[in-house]
């Protein structure tokens, strides 16, 4: 019994024994595969949370520093603002005068068209400036593209639209579009179609407007204001109704920049209806024609032989005859047949008083000097429309002396312009510009101040005395030269068909605005007894011009019972340094 | 018993991250959308100012307004006189300021 539980007891023990040394074989055999899973896994898990590290990294990155923050922005900004392809041009108080719209352009795909007869005749019904049978040419012809209409009308691309015809489609373009029409043609000119620029300043500046739009970089600012355009246009127009002239041109400039605040030249056309104009009026008389501008270029006679030193004011020259100069007779258009001094050359605008002073300063110097004033080259203006002048091509005594009263050379209005801003501005040659300018602006001196006063007194005496009375404005003291010439036809001279031109500058105690006014064969009216010269109807109308503008560009008046006006008249003239005193005062 | 709660939190985040992510992207299409809607309405108001623009300088062309001012107002342009300095100093043949 003992035995038996013993041995069942080692036996049992040998069972469990054995039994448990077989589990713990099993049990090791079976962890091995699990450790190496476990292992993968943290391998694994690692590697994974190490992805999620450099991501996380990243996200915290981009939201935090932000990645490349500037291409975002553009991205949007080309997106949220509009461009256009050329820019606006505006005056010089920011109104707008050139601007694209955008429009809508009707094209055919004739591979689309279903009934290419009825189609041409429902669109042509709807635009009726277009033929119907070209309608349906283009309907019918070979391609996939072809313009119908450029640049509808709203009006005209809903009627389309609503027509509903297969094949018709709609392409967005822009329009120039000049809000102001043609006040401003011969200066901004106009762009075509295609949005490139065809005459003028868009023709001049058609790359920079071009750029200006792609980087929305605002508009072309000009020198021009757009209330004086339209005071000189209106005066022009006037005048030229009134004496049947067959055209005119007018400027405006600021005598200390040479900006051009106006610039007109009549007759004038719609710059959105170019094609259709007429080719007299897309000639531009204020830049582009040259002509003989006569007696003005005294000015410029007298201020060299002052400023070279030829003559003093007290000089007297032989006006009693006509002066012969080889087969030529010079004669004077208003003879005061005695001897002149030199202001009464120029008040009087002795042709034969000028001649002589032209011929003692010398064609060499005179040639000199019209050059520093820019009169014997092309202006260096911004518009494709500039005149070269005409000058002689061997400058003989002959020369200077018709030259020295305005004869035998040939300028723009513009030209006459500049140097007139020159002589009264103190000796300072700028050339003029379209554009507007800021702070100051340099020049080269042509003249010394002590000149330029001088010619200030004697342009002032003109006015007040001489040939150019009507061009007097209340309450401004207004200082010019008138110019009448006959017209040089085919070698001749074309009589009764003259050019006026009067160039005045105010105030001329201390002038800021130079104003031209040329008229193209004016006549004699009944108001003016007949006479065409240019006292009689280029000078009023400078005058009235003047009395515009100045209220408009802040020029303050002189009451004419200011007891100070006439102690700056004499101040005017003693200027020149003599005290001299003049019949008038 | 020990793995159930991490089993839990590796089932459930993702599929919490998966719905934040659809949502999110939802939103941000939503948002997209939005923003070319006010994108393009963007544009449409500047061609709008734009026109506009074109429209009132048109409109205040200086001829046009000297005639409505004629027809329809009592009033002339400024005369000289209406603009002058009350002691006027000559001034000593200076140019310009």
């Amino acid at each position: 019994m003992s035995e038996i539980p013993v041995r069942s007891w080692r036996d049992a023990a040998d069972d469990m024994s054995r039994k448990s040394g077989e589990e713990k074989l099993t049990a090791r055999d079976a962890r091995r595969p699990l450790e190496l899973a476990r292992t993968r896994l943290i391998v694994a898990g690692t590697i994974f949370a190490l992805c999620f590290v450099v991501l996380g990294g990243r996200l915290i990155q981009l939201s935090v520093f932000g990645d490349e923050p500037n291409i975002v922005q553009t991205a949007h900004e080309e997106r949220t603002l509009l461009t256009l392809k050329r820019a606006d041009i505006t005056d010089r108080n920011g109104t707008l005068l050139a601007t694209n719209l955008p429009s809508q352009s009707l094209y055919v795909d004739p591979s689309r068209v279903l009934d290419a007869r009825e189609a041409a005749q429902k669109i042509s019904a709807v635009l009726p400036g277009i033929d119907r049978d070209e309608i349906f040419h283009k309907s019918r012809s070979k391609g996939k593209f072809h313009w119908i209409q450029r640049n509808l009308t709203p009006e005209q691309y809903y009627a389309v639209n609503r027509l509903g015809l297969p094949g018709f489609g709609f392409r967005r373009e822009e329009k120039r579009v000049y809000p102001h029409g043609g006040m401003f043609v011969h200066t901004l000119g106009f762009a075509g179609v295609d949005n490139n620029g065809l005459a003028g300043l868009e023709a001049a500046r058609n790359e920079q407007l071009r750029t200006l739009a792609k980087n929305r970089h605002g508009p072309l600012v000009t020198s021009l204001d757009s209330r004086v355009q339209h005071i000189v246009k209106a005066e022009l127009s006037a005048a030229m109704k009134e004496f049947g002239a067959k055209g005119a041109a007018g400027i405006v400039i600021n005598i200390h920049t040479s900006e051009v605040l106006a610039l007109s030249s009549l007759p004038d056309f719609n710059p959105h209806e170019f094609k259709s104009s007429a080719a007299g009026a897309r000639f531009n008389r204020a830049t582009l024609g040259v002509y003989e501008l006569g007696s003005t270029f005294k000015a410029f006679t007298t201020a060299m032989a002052l400023e070279y030193g030829v003559v003093d004011l007290d000089d007297r020259y032989d006006a009693t005859k006509p002066l012969k100069v080889a087969r030529f007779v010079i004669r004077d258009d208003h003879p005061q047949n005695r001897w002149l001094d030199i202001p009464e050359i120029f008040v009087h605008s002795s042709n034969i008083g000028a001649a002589q002073i032209a011929r003692d300063v010398g064609a060499d110097r005179q040639r000199e000097f019209l050059e520093r004033l820019g009169l014997l080259a092309p202006l260096p203006f911004e518009l494709s429309e500039n005149g070269r002048p005409l000058t002689p091509r061997h400058w003989r005594e002959i020369n200077t002396m018709t030259i020295g009263f305005g004869h035998g050379i040939a300028v723009t209005p513009l030209h006459l312009v500049t140097g007139f801003a020159t002589m009264i501005n103190g000796g300072i040659h700028r050339p003029p510009t379209l554009l507007k300018r800021t702070g100051k602006v340099t020049g080269t001196r042509v003249i010394a101040e002590e000149t330029s006063q001088a010619m200030r007194v004697l342009m002032r005496m003109v006015v007040q005395d001489g040939t150019g009375k009507k061009a007097e404005a209340e309450g401004y003291l207004v200082g010019g030269k008138t110019g009448t010439a006959e017209k040089a036809i085919g070698g001749g001279y074309k009589e009764n068909a003259l050019i006026t031109t009067f160039v005045g500058a105010f105030p001329m105690d201390a002038p800021r605005y130079a104003v031209l006014a040329m008229l193209d064969e004016p006549r004699g009216t009944k108001a003016t007894h007949g006479y065409a010269g240019a006292g009689w109807n280029a000078a009023p109308v400078v005058g009235r011009i003047i009395s515009k503008i100045a209220p408009t560009l802040g020029v303050m008046a002189i009451l004419p019972s200011d007891e100070k006006v006439e102690e700056t008249e004499r101040l005017l003239v003693r200027a020149d340094g003599k005290g001299r005193r003049f019949a008038s005062f | 018993m020990m793995m159930r709660p991490a089993l839990i939190l590796w089932i459930g985040l993702p599929a919490i991250v998966t719905i934040a992510l659809l949502l999110v992207s939802y939103q941000v299409q939503t948002l997209e959308n939005e923003l070319e809607r006010l994108e393009r309405q963007a544009i449409a108001q500047q061609e709008e100012i734009h026109v506009l623009n074109a429209e009132w300088s048109h409109l205040n062309r200086p001829d046009r307004l000297s005639r409505l001012a004629s027809k329809h107002l009592d009033l002339l342009p400024v005369a000289p006189m209406q603009l002058h300095i009350h002691a006027y100093e000559p001034a000593s043949l200076g140019y310009g300021q």
